[in-house]
């Protein structure tokens, strides 16, 4: 016999199968318009997987770099900082040694050699400057003191020069305690680190060489001068008024002429910081342009995606429409 | 006598309207049956008169029926190997999700970054640690879930072995009794419903095509020409394993084949009884999972060997384990297989296991801890691990994050290959499946047999009626 009958289970698979797939579409829009991502990303991307993959990558990356140049900006400052206040000193100190003349008596030595003394203080606690429990200026030793106190050094001093008399004499011990490979100051002043200086990455193929310690020789003759004033009102040495007298002149050029080294060393910090900043803006740059080029990567377009939503809304409902219809349409209904 | 045929034609007019509503009532009720053949009933004249029951048909398009048979195998086949790369995916990472082994490998780089910001912060390298720890343990994780899913194949392999075998058992009696009922006058359609339905079950596993013998009997053969069951069904075997390693591979001999009748079928375990879920569940267990395990495999060779030079870390010594170790020893080239299982930690650097922290910032060999604010060795660590450099396994020059990032992309690629598959395999599935519906039972067709044979059955006992008035008026005479 010819096919003259189409089976009732035709129809049915069909009206399944058609629902099951619109209803699957629709649930797939709605999670992508409400969460404004692609929902499968894999079949989204295709072979751009890697690339999605590497943005995210070049972002976490450049989150973590901008929070570490963060801490170094911070550093570099307080560098800046603390040699801003050896510098105020060092003045202070050559402003008062210089009112020393021919014409001084002991008790104005005496002041500018306590001047002396109290800037030379200063200086070495400046240095010892620490920042958030780790010391500044002490290389990669982030823990010790970078010099010994004030009091120790000065004590050392003062026992290297007891005995000699004249000024030159004096002058020359300082040199050789202050500036001697392996001398005194490499041995009980300094106590930081002389290995290596300090690196920090600033972006992925970019480090800063922060190349400053204490042990810097532009630090070295200020303190060298400064300690020759300290010397030249101490009481305890041996000493005629015009010996002190030349010292403390003496002293009050080497001031000077450190003012020169030292305005050097600030603006090689200043060149450090200025790298950090560039090095921080072109992150910030890079962060924002990367963060586009991923959205563009995985975000949904939601006006497109609406429009597919009600596109597949109707589709839906025509198809419960029909299916009702259908299941009316059937000679059994009309045998009742 | 005219009169008595007349009314043995009625009676037979009126049983074969009777077996009619029968045929009929027996379609409607089965109108929703999967495998159901529509029957109908052939009547022919008798030989000494009136009409004769013939015999019941039953339809069944052959040829859409082995279509769909072969279509019903792909379509499962497929599901099973794209929900398996779906857990693969799962356990590796997809892109743009955290958690992959790609994102932990960046995580690492970041806490490199951090600590050597401020090498001299204990909570920075404990940090760093806990990043490492992440990663070995995202590997581990992975490869485990890589030979579960193995082991899972393995069982569906023998599941499906068992099934096969009682299904052909089953065929086989079936066509017995066939046999039997046809020889003995019966109708078998019944009996031929059940054996379709048996065979349906079996060309998920393998698809088969069902050979006509005569006299009710079939033969089940694949489309590859591979014999299951003519006369005798084949008997199938099968070792399952409940434990599956990575070294455990057909080749290596520690995992079994599939045996026909005793004789192992062929080199590669499956033969010729391809197609199915079963072919399915063999490229899923020897192919695609070794593949992604060897994946994983390689990623931790370059991660490991990426650390163990002595330009990285100085306090190395040539051969000597570095930062990440093979279950505490150095990379061997030879032991790769299984490695993502045995990365760990080197011990100098983890504090559970007796080392110090600082030896991240000082080096693997540091005797005492060096300078606090050294970040050279991170920062080196972080160029080792961000340096474009060829693995023994993978000749191409990458970093370790995109040679992650590009095994995870490869592992989506062949799902989305396997999702392309099965969406052309459903289309296909649901086309033919369409057209064997189209086959099956319509009930407004047989509502309309039911009217006929209302009114032949109603015609008959009219004729019966009018008989036996003509026989009554006899009697009066």
């Amino acid at each position: 016999m010819a096919m003259i009958s189409t089976g009732d289970m035709r129809q049915y698979f069909m009206n399944q199968r058609n629902t099951s797939a619109t209803k699957t579409e629709l649930s797939t829009l709605v999670q992508e318009l409400t969460s404004g991502r692609v929902s499968d990303l894999t079949a989204h991307l295709g072979s751009d997987q890697p690339r999605l993959a590497s943005l995210d990558r070049k972002l976490e990356l450049l989150a973590t770099f901008s929070q570490s140049n963060l801490a170094t900006s911070q550093l570099l400052g307080t560098m800046q900082t603390a040699m801003g206040s050896v510098d105020s000193n060092r003045s202070r100190a050559t402003d008062a040694l210089l009112t020393v003349t021919q014409a001084s008596t002991e008790v104005n030595i005496a002041q500018a050699g306590s001047v002396a003394q109290s800037t030379f203080e200063a200086v070495v606690s400046g240095l010892n400057t620490r920042l958030g429990g780790r010391s500044v200026f002490g290389g990669n030793d982030l823990d010790a003191r970078p010099l010994a106190s004030a009091d120790v050094m000065l004590a050392d001093l003062k026992a290297t020069v007891t005995g000699l008399t004249t000024g030159p004499d004096i002058s020359a011990a300082l040199d050789v305690w202050f500036d001697a490979p392996g001398g005194a100051f490499e041995t009980i002043g300094y106590q930081g680190d002389t290995g290596g200086f300090l690196e920090r990455s600033v972006s992925a193929d970019e480090v800063v060489n922060i190349d400053l310690r204490a042990d810097d020789p532009a630090f070295r003759n200020t303190l060298k001068a400064m300690a020759l004033g300290v010397l030249a009102a101490d009481t305890g040495m041996a000493l005629d008024i015009e010996t002190r007298r030349d010292m403390q002149q003496q002293a009050a050029t080497a001031l000077l002429g450190a003012a020169g080294s030292l305005a050097g060393v600030q603006g090689r910090v200043g060149f450090l910081e200025a790298q950090v900043d560039e090095a921080q803006t072109r992150t910030a740059a890079e962060e924002t342009s990367f963060g586009i080029a991923r959205n563009l990567l995985v975000s949904a377009d939601p006006y497109e995606t609406a429009v597919r939503l009600e596109a597949v809304q109707t589709q839906l409902e025509t198809q419960f429409a029909l299916t009702a219809r259908l299941s009316r349409l059937s000679l059994a209904e009309y045998l009742r | 006598m005219s009169i008595s045929n007349s009314l043995n034609n009625a009676m037979s007019g009126m049983n074969v309207a009777s077996r009619m509503a029968e045929i009929v009532s027996s379609n409607v009720a089965n109108s929703l049956t999967e495998g159901y053949g529509r029957r109908s009933l052939g009547a022919q004249s008798g030989g000494l008169g009136g009409v004769e029951v013939g015999s019941v048909t039953r339809f069944v398009d052959r040829g859409v029926l082995a279509d769909r048979r072969v279509a019903d195998g792909r379509l499962g086949g497929f599901e099973f190997l794209v929900s398996t790369m779906n857990r693969v995916e799962d356990a590796v990472g997809r892109a743009g999700e955290s958690g992959s082994i790609s994102s932990r490998i960046v995580a690492v780089e970041a806490a490199l970054i951090d600590a050597a910001a401020d090498p001299s912060s204990v909570s920075r390298l404990a940090s760093l640690s806990d990043r490492m720890t992440d990663l070995t343990d995202g590997l581990y994780t992975a490869s485990k879930e890589v030979q579960q899913l193995r082991v899972e194949a393995d069982t569906s392999i023998s599941d499906q072995i068992q099934l096969l075998n009682k299904s052909l058992e089953q065929v086989d009696s079936l066509n017995d009794d066939i046999q039997r009922s046809i020889a003995t006058g019966n109708d078998p359609s019944s009996l031929m419903d059940q054996r379709q339905v048996v065979i349906d079950k079996i060309s998920e596993i393998v698809p088969v095509r069902e050979i006509d013998r005569g006299r009710g009997q079939i033969a089940l053969m694949t489309p590859t020409g591979a014999t299951l069951l003519d006369g005798q069904p084949a008997v199938f075997g099968f070792v399952q394993n409940s434990v599956i390693t990575p070294d455990m591979t057909l080749a290596s001999g520690g995992l079994s084949g599939i045996t026909i009748n005793g004789a192992p079928i062929a080199t590669d375990g499956l033969g010729k009884l391809t197609g199915g879920t079963l072919g399915a569940a063999f490229q899923a267990r020897d192919v695609e999972l070794v593949n992604a395990q060897e994946g994983l495999d390689a990623i931790a060779a370059d991660l490991i060997e990426r650390f163990q030079s002595p330009t990285v870390d100085p306090t190395l010594a040539a051969g000597q384990a570095g930062l990440l170790t093979d279950s505490g020893t150095a990379f061997d080239p030879l032991n790769i297989t299984g490695l993502s299982q045995r990365i760990a930690l080197n011990a100098a650097v983890d504090p559970a296991q007796g080392g110090v922290l600082t030896n991240f910032r000082d080096g693997i060999n540091a005797t005492a801890p060096g300078s606090s604010g050294d970040s050279s060795l991170l920062q080196s660590l972080r160029f080792a691990l961000d340096e474009p450099s060829a693995s023994g396994t993978d000749p191409t020059q990458q970093s370790a994050a995109s040679r992650a990032s590009n095994f995870e992309s490869g592992i989506g690629a062949q799902r989305l290959n396997y999702d392309a598959e099965l969406s052309f395999s459903t289309a296909r599935w649901e086309g033919l499946k369409e057209a064997e519906a189209a086959g099956g039972v319509d009930t407004d067709y047989e509502m309309q047999m039911l009217l006929r044979v209302e009114q032949s059955f109603a015609a008959n006992a009219r004729v019966i009626q009018t008989v036996n008035t003509l026989m009554q008026r006899l009697m009066e005479i």
